[in-house]
């Protein structure tokens, strides 16, 4: 009986302290408190417990030691210098209590051969200092001794040196000249991927590609001086006019780079003797569908050697003046003409 | 009792320029996640109370001369573990005019903990680290009472390391018998 | 008249994690004024950036604190992208305003915990880091780093995060959000804390102006001023924000208007991940800077800016960076002036001090 009365007290003395506590903020964190006492520890538990490590957790830099080419990218990169790469002798080293695990170096490797990994350097009573075999010189990708050469394929489009993460290469288009600072040079290979021509390597000169002899003509016979050579030109060596059906080439200014040869709707340009193998095309005009014309009189305005004559219910084409530049059919609104061979 | 000082060690830690990343994974190893106080080790401010001295950022001009004092101030057998690349050599601020390097420019470290922040879980491998140097300076300590009058003071100039080995875990030596406490008892006055 | 003493306070203390020396001139359990000496964590990492590309100047300037990391990152990229006059994605400025507001949780979290502590509630101060440990894990998962996160790059982000992971970053900070207001109501309501923070410390408005304060302390005493209210940084317009401002001016008064804050921050991720657009997280960058440019940013200590200037190689010119706690000393300076010796420690952890900030 007393026992219960016991019981009955502390209850409700629990239950009035609260109320007054509550009111009157004291002791407001009882809550958090009391449910710590219960619920399970928050602590991880670590050594006896290892952490599971999240996916991108950053702990230390590796190397797969055998795709090093010994760029030195990763070197460079580094914001504590804490890598080191002797491609002489084939090592890489890293100062591991240098590394900020930015990865930086991970990010920017070629070669694709560094990763980051989860697990931290352990804490050590020295400064460690990892060292990995690379290949030393000769790596997978460049050749043993070498410094990087250009053959004569070079048009020099200046596509190398932009590629260069060092800043190693020059390139003068205008003055067509090309080299390489070879101290500078980290033999990455970046700009023997980027070369349109494949005229990089290292060591001995690639084999050239079909040397493309001669200055740059047109066969003017094929030629219909819609000059779109000149507009795509990145040296400004063309000068096409079609009124004047005149087509010129600066052959110091050109600098045998190709574009126009892609551009060329009639295929009539070529270096040299290349030029002679361009198929002469046939000579193509206008024809009209009288039906769907509406004699608005657009491919008059557009024909560059006023060829047409948009009278109503008389149209009608000089097929001499006509060169079959298809303006006019461009310019038809109503879809009404077609050009067809004159054959 | 030399059985005992690895058992619950004090940690007193300093922060010499760094950036606070270090500092507050040391405190946060104090707090539930990590809480090392299940081990007894306890954050107190007063270095003479301390075992461990966690020193985190590089050292520069300024705060030369306070990591001295601390070093200094604190008893027998202590140990420093530098916290942080920053603690190491100076990090990412190596070459700034006003960083001298790393804490063992000025006071001998006894273990690195890597890392920019260095995780709660690597400060903790250090300090357990640090534990088994500690215990075998203890030993030094015991074995030779004369040294252990001698003069703290060290020089300025990068010190070499201690060439005391860490002490196998479980193998503590056997506590000391009344005549040897009486003996020590006297060395040390 | 009672007898002045000089008492020394700092450089290493057990309150502040952080070395500060203040001399604090004592009359008699009053103190009457306070000369400050700092310079401990001075690095001289701002010229660094004569030596430093700018791409290795990013992770110089992440580091000049740990608690406001991803802030300095973030203005540290902003002004080099304004000076390059590099426009990023529309993505990339939602996952830096998402990851900030994060950073904004975390470093509240963490200074309510130093708070706690500081008045001698090391259970509270337990509980708060405890939550925070959660906050964490999500920078962990996303960024792969608990306290400094190197995601920020010239021209965007270096890595994507996914709809997954912020919509579950969105899901965890709404389940922690009760344990956080029962922490916060602790603070706010407990009869032995409000004795220790109201009306202590208080920093009236003229004086808060006079003195240039920025940041909850400004806040906290009447000013209106938040710099995410500007807009010229991150998506805040599109979110819909309001300054958290309080009139009395004291510790009590800061406190709320920091906790105000943090609410106010899990609400901003939760409208962000429902907004954020899909789309690249970064676009390309290459060649030297060449310009200067400001950028203004709200740290969660208060106004932070970053100022670039390039002269056209890949060393940039000039790096600075005024960071909140620098006008905020000040402030401090006033504050203790007239308040008890025993409420140093809290005076001075009330405007969030962040010495590595001021000193870089």
């Amino acid at each position: 009986m007393s026992k219960l009365v016991i019981i009955i007290v502390l209850v409700v003395a629990a239950l009035i302290s609260s109320a007054v506590t509550t009111r009157l903020g004291f002791f407001k964190f009882k809550k958090t408190v009391l449910g710590s006492i219960f619920k399970d520890t928050a602590c991880q538990m670590y050594p006896v417990v290892q952490k599971e490590w999240q996916e991108r957790t950053r702990g230390a830099v590796s190397i797969d030691g055998n795709n090093c080419i010994g760029c030195g990218i990763c070197a460079k990169v580094c914001p504590t210098d804490a890598i080191e790469v002797d491609k002489a002798n084939g090592t890489w080293t890293i100062e591991r209590m240098q590394c900020v695990q930015c990865s930086g170096c991970v990010d920017n490797c070629p070669k694709n051969c560094l990763t980051m990994e989860n697990q931290y350097t352990t804490p050590d009573v020295t400064k460690t200092v990892d060292t990995v075999a690379i290949p030393a010189k000769g790596a997978a990708g460049g050749s043993s001794d070498g410094d990087l050469v250009c053959n004569d394929t070079c048009v020099f489009c200046g596509l190398c040196a932009k590629a260069c993460p060092e800043d190693a290469i020059k390139v003068d288009r205008k003055a067509k000249s090309w080299e390489v600072d070879k101290e500078a040079c980290i033999k990455c290979g970046a700009c023997i991927d980027k070369c349109p021509k494949k005229s990089l390597s290292f060591g001995e000169g690639g084999e050239s590609a079909a040397a493309e002899d001669g200055p740059l003509s047109c066969d003017l016979e094929v030629c219909i001086y819609c000059g779109l050579c000149a507009k795509n030109c990145p040296a400004d060596a063309l000068e096409v006019d079609r009124k004047a059906k005149s087509w010129k080439v600066d052959e110091d200014a050109c600098i045998k780079c190709g574009v126009c040869l892609e551009k060329c709707p009639k295929k009539c340009l070529g270096f040299g003797s290349n030029a002679a193998a361009a198929e002469p095309a046939k000579k193509s005009i206008p024809v009209l569908d009288e039906e769907k014309c509406v004699y608005c009189a657009a491919c008059e305005n557009a024909c560059p050697e006023a060829a047409i004559s948009a009278e109503v219910d008389n149209w009608t084409l000089d097929a001499d003046k006509c060169v079959g530049c298809e303006a006019c059919v461009g310019a038809c609104p109503a879809v009404a003409l077609e050009m067809k061979s004159v054959d | 009792m030399s059985a005992y000082v690895t058992k619950s060690p004090w940690v007193v830690h300093y922060d010499g320029s760094s950036c606070n990343g270090c500092d507050i994974e040391v405190l946060a190893c104090l707090t539930p996640m990590y809480d090392v106080e299940r081990f007894g080790i306890i954050n107190c401010g007063n270095p003479k109370h301390a075992d461990v001295f966690l020193v985190t950022g590089s050292v520069n001009e300024q705060n030369k001369d306070v990591i001295k004092q601390i070093y200094e101030q604190m008893p027998e057998p202590k140990v420093v573990v530098a916290v942080g690349i920053c603690a190491c050599s100076g990090g990412v601020f190596k070459d700034c005019y006003n960083v001298l390097g790393g804490v063992d420019q000025v006071i001998p470290v006894d273990a690195y903990v890597p890392g920019c922040a260095a995780r709660p879980e690597a400060i903790i491998d250090a300090v357990v680290k640090g534990l088994g140097v500690l215990q075998a300076k203890r030993d030094a300590m015991v074995n030779a009472p004369a040294k252990a009058v001698a003069a703290p003071a060290e020089a300025v100039a990068p010190v070499e390391k201690a060439d005391a080995e860490p002490v196998a875990k479980g193998s503590f030596p056997p506590i000391f018998t009344m005549a040897e406490i009486k003996t020590n008892y006297k060395v040390s006055k | 008249m009672g007898k002045r003493t000089i008492i020394p306070f700092g450089p290493q203390h057990p309150v502040l994690p952080e070395p500060i020396h203040l001399d604090l001139v004592v009359e008699d359990e009053t103190v009457v004024d306070v000369i400050p000496s700092i310079g401990y964590i001075h690095r001289g990492l701002e010229k660094l950036c004569e030596t430093k590309d700018y791409n290795k100047m990013v992770y110089v300037i992440e580091r000049i604190c740990g608690i406001c990391s991803f802030g300095h990152g973030w203005g540290a990229c902003a002004s080099i992208e304004g000076a390059m006059d590099v426009k990023i994605p529309e993505r990339a400025e939602y996952l830096r305003t998402i990851l900030h507001e994060l950073s904004r949780i975390h470093s509240h979290l963490l200074w309510l915990g130093l708070l706690a502590d500081a008045f001698g509630f090391e259970s509270l101060f337990n509980h708060c880091w405890r939550v925070r440990e959660t906050v964490l894990d999500l920078f962990e998962k996303n960024t792969g780093g608990r306290v400094i996160f190197s995601i920020c790059k010239i021209g965007g982000m270096r890595k994507d995060i996914s709809d997954e992971n912020l919509k579950e970053m969105a899901s965890v900070l709404n389940g922690i959000k009760s344990e956080i207001k029962e922490l916060t109501d602790v603070f706010i309501a407990d009869a032995s804390v409000q004795n220790r923070m109201v009306g202590v410390g208080v920093l009236t408005k003229e004086q808060a102006e006079e003195l240039c304060t920025v940041g909850p302390v400004a806040r906290g005493s009447g000013i209106d001023q938040d710099i995410r209210m500007n807009d010229d940084h991150g998506v805040y317009g599109e979110l819909g924000f309001e300054p958290c401002i309080e009139e009395a001016g004291d510790c009590m008064a800061r406190t709320i208007v920091r906790i105000r804050e943090l609410f106010q921050s899990i609400e901003l991720i939760e409208k962000a991940v429902e907004k954020i657009p899909a789309g690249p997280v970064d676009v390309k960058v290459s060649g030297n800077v060449n310009g200067e440019c400001i950028t203004r940013m709200e740290q969660p200590r208060g106004e932070a800016y970053y100022y670039a200037k390039g002269a056209g190689t890949k060393f940039l010119k000039r790096m600075r960076v005024r960071t909140p706690t620098n006008m905020n000393i000040p402030g401090l300076v006033q504050m203790l002036k007239g308040c008890d010796l025993a409420d140093v420690p809290i005076l001075v952890l009330t405007i969030d001090p962040c010495i590595s900030c001021t000193e870089r």
